[in-house]
């Protein structure tokens, strides 16, 4: 009985396998019978490596632009607004003019010294003009002239500290002074501010608030320097709270003077 | 599947995917009573068939057989003229692109701004031949007067000249090194009114004076920015997002060349004597280098003179 159903079953499975076969057949007889992997369009060992080259060269390309990019250094006046361009323009012809005037002022030495009988003595008038004037820059001399005198009160907000002092001092500088004094120190080339516990320090010297800018230049210049929008002048009123008064001044006497450093290591170069 | 007793692979239809499937249709009772508890499963339950036709079948395999077959061969010139056209399409968008961009980019005051540029330019070339022309002179006068009888050179004068600056020196000390972060680098090709420095820091005129006024409280002698001499006039400055030594622009890297005591300069620009500078820096990415040099060449500051100030005494 059992056996019988099973060859029933089997047979039946059979039919239905033989059935299952006929229906599933994907032998459509629409696509061809492909025996291998069709080639690819052109895809050989030697386009693929043209193409990894290509890749190649156009990242070395790309880099080498970037690196352009990251140094480009010219043109930088670009990216500068019409006021910066402007008052750059302003300093540097009255930079100009300076260096035109300083010409004269030479041309007239070397003329004097060639047409003159006595020329030892015009050489030493010479000598000694030119003395007076590298003297007063070097703050061996003092010096008297028209400028500003600057205060400025202790901060109320916090005390001022020395890199605002530092670029008071730089603002100046750019704006065409020619001698200068922070309190009773004489501002050389070589001066530096910096802070210590309870306040500034000048070249070794202690900087006691209020500060006083004595400074020798075109009074105009010099005020503008400190007065303008956005410049150091407004740094100290919002960021420390301190007054700041611009004074022009016809007569502005500095007397501090110092003594020229002796050099160790710096050496001329002829 | 055999076809003529030989295996073929290739055809999707084929694979172990197709032959995986296994009969599809109605089964009697008793033979699925039949079949094994697992079978049963595997074949019977819809929803997860489903699922896996769609995760492990997305593409219906005669349709991937379909793709298998050599395409339609086209001739050689519809390839290149294809090619062609995509070509000028590509090259006709991207130039579009660049009119967009320069469109969009179009300062109004560019003109009033170039002739500004270009008259600064003129400033800049005339005072640089002033600058050669008074330096020559002053060399041609003090020769002068050096050549005269028992009048020597002036070692007051000199040094005079050795405090302002004015004269080119040498010697050993040190090198200070800082440059912008990379990242950084488009912050300067921006227009003039925008401030990308607000997102990456770069180095500012502050940090330049800051390092400045290190060198000279550590004594040095003399100091130059990107070879540009600080004179008793020159200032460290910063117009726009460009620095300034004097009327000059520099850029990063910058280069700070100090002489000096070349122990007392490197201790003093020390990251243990500073700190908070170089914490500040360090967190913009800035890392400042000191080497030390033993023969270095300063040239002499823009000269000045005087017009203002007169001998008080």
């Amino acid at each position: 009985m059992g056996d019988k159903k099973n060859r029933n079953i089997l047979s039946s499975m059979h039919i239905q396998h033989a059935q299952d076969r006929e229906n599933d057949r994907t032998d459509t007889g629409s696509f061809p019978i492909v025996r291998q992997r069709p080639k690819k369009m052109g895809g050989g060992l030697v386009s693929r490596l043209m193409t990894s080259l290509l890749i190649v060269l156009l990242c070395a390309l790309l880099g080498f632009g970037y690196a352009i990019q990251l140094n480009n250094k010219t043109s930088t006046y670009e990216t500068m607004s019409e006021e910066e361009l402007t008052r750059l323009i302003s300093e540097t012809s009255t930079q100009v003019q300076n260096l035109q005037q300083r010409k004269t002022e030479l041309t007239g030495q070397l003329n004097s010294l060639k047409a003159a009988a006595n020329k030892q003595q015009e050489a030493q008038r010479i000598a000694k003009e030119n003395e007076d004037t590298s003297g007063i820059l070097s703050g061996r001399l003092p010096a008297v002239g028209k400028g500003v005198i600057i205060t400025i009160s202790q901060g109320s907000k916090e005390r001022i500290d020395a890199a605002t002092m530092f670029q008071l001092l730089e603002e100046l500088r750019n704006a065409g002074v020619e001698v200068m004094a922070l309190n009773h120190v004489r501002v050389v080339t070589s001066t530096y501010i910096t802070e210590t516990r309870k306040s500034l320090e000048c070249d070794g010297q202690i900087l006691k608030p209020p500060y006083r800018v004595k400074a020798i230049g075109d009074p105009q210049n010099l005020q503008n320097a400190v007065n303008i929008a956005g410049g150091v002048g407004s740094r100290f009123k919002v960021k420390f709270g301190a007054k700041v008064t611009v004074t022009p001044s016809e007569s502005v006497d500095i007397s501090e003077t110092r003594d020229a450093e002796q050099y160790q290591y710096a050496k001329t170069v002829e | 599947m055999e076809i003529d007793g030989q295996l073929i692979k290739r055809r999707a239809v084929f694979s172990k995917a197709v032959r995986d499937l296994g009969p599809w249709h109605a089964v009697s009772e008793d033979a699925a009573a039949a079949l094994s508890a697992r079978h049963r499963r595997k074949v019977v339950d819809d929803s997860l068939r489903l699922i896996d036709d769609l995760t492990n079948r997305p593409l219906d395999p005669l349709f991937s057989d379909a793709r298998l077959t050599q395409q339609k061969q086209r001739s050689k010139f519809s390839t290149w003229f294809t090619r062609i056209i995509v070509f000028i399409i590509c090259i006709a968008v991207g130039f579009v692109g660049i009119v967009f961009v320069r469109q969009l980019n179009t300062d109004p005051r560019r003109q009033v701004r170039a002739s500004l540029i270009s008259e600064l330019q003129a400033q800049n070339a005339s005072l640089k031949k002033t600058t050669t022309e008074v330096t020559d002179l002053h060399t041609k006068v003090s020769r002068l007067s050096d050549s005269m009888p028992n009048a020597g050179p002036d070692s007051t004068l000199t040094q005079d000249e050795m405090t302002n600056g004015a004269l080119a020196v040498k010697g050993s000390g040190i090198v200070v090194t800082l440059a912008d972060p990379v990242a950084s680098g488009t912050a300067n090709g921006n227009g003039p009114r925008e401030n990308n420095a607000n997102h990456i820091r770069v180095v500012t005129d502050s940090d330049l004076q800051n390092i400045v006024n290190l060198l000279w409280k550590a004594g040095a002698e003399a100091i130059s920015v990107n070879g540009y001499r600080l004179g008793v006039s020159t200032s460290v400055r910063t117009a726009g997002q460009t620095i300034l030594i004097g009327v000059n622009q520099v850029a990063s890297p910058y280069k700070i060349e100090a002489i000096g005591n070349q122990k007392n300069l490197s201790q003093a620009m020390d990251n243990d004597s500073q700190p908070g500078l170089y914490r500040t820096l360090n967190a913009a990415g800035i890392n400042p280098q000191v080497s030390r040099s033993y023969s270095l060449r300063l040239p002499a500051a823009q000269a000045t003179g005087v017009t203002h100030a007169k001998r008080s005494k």
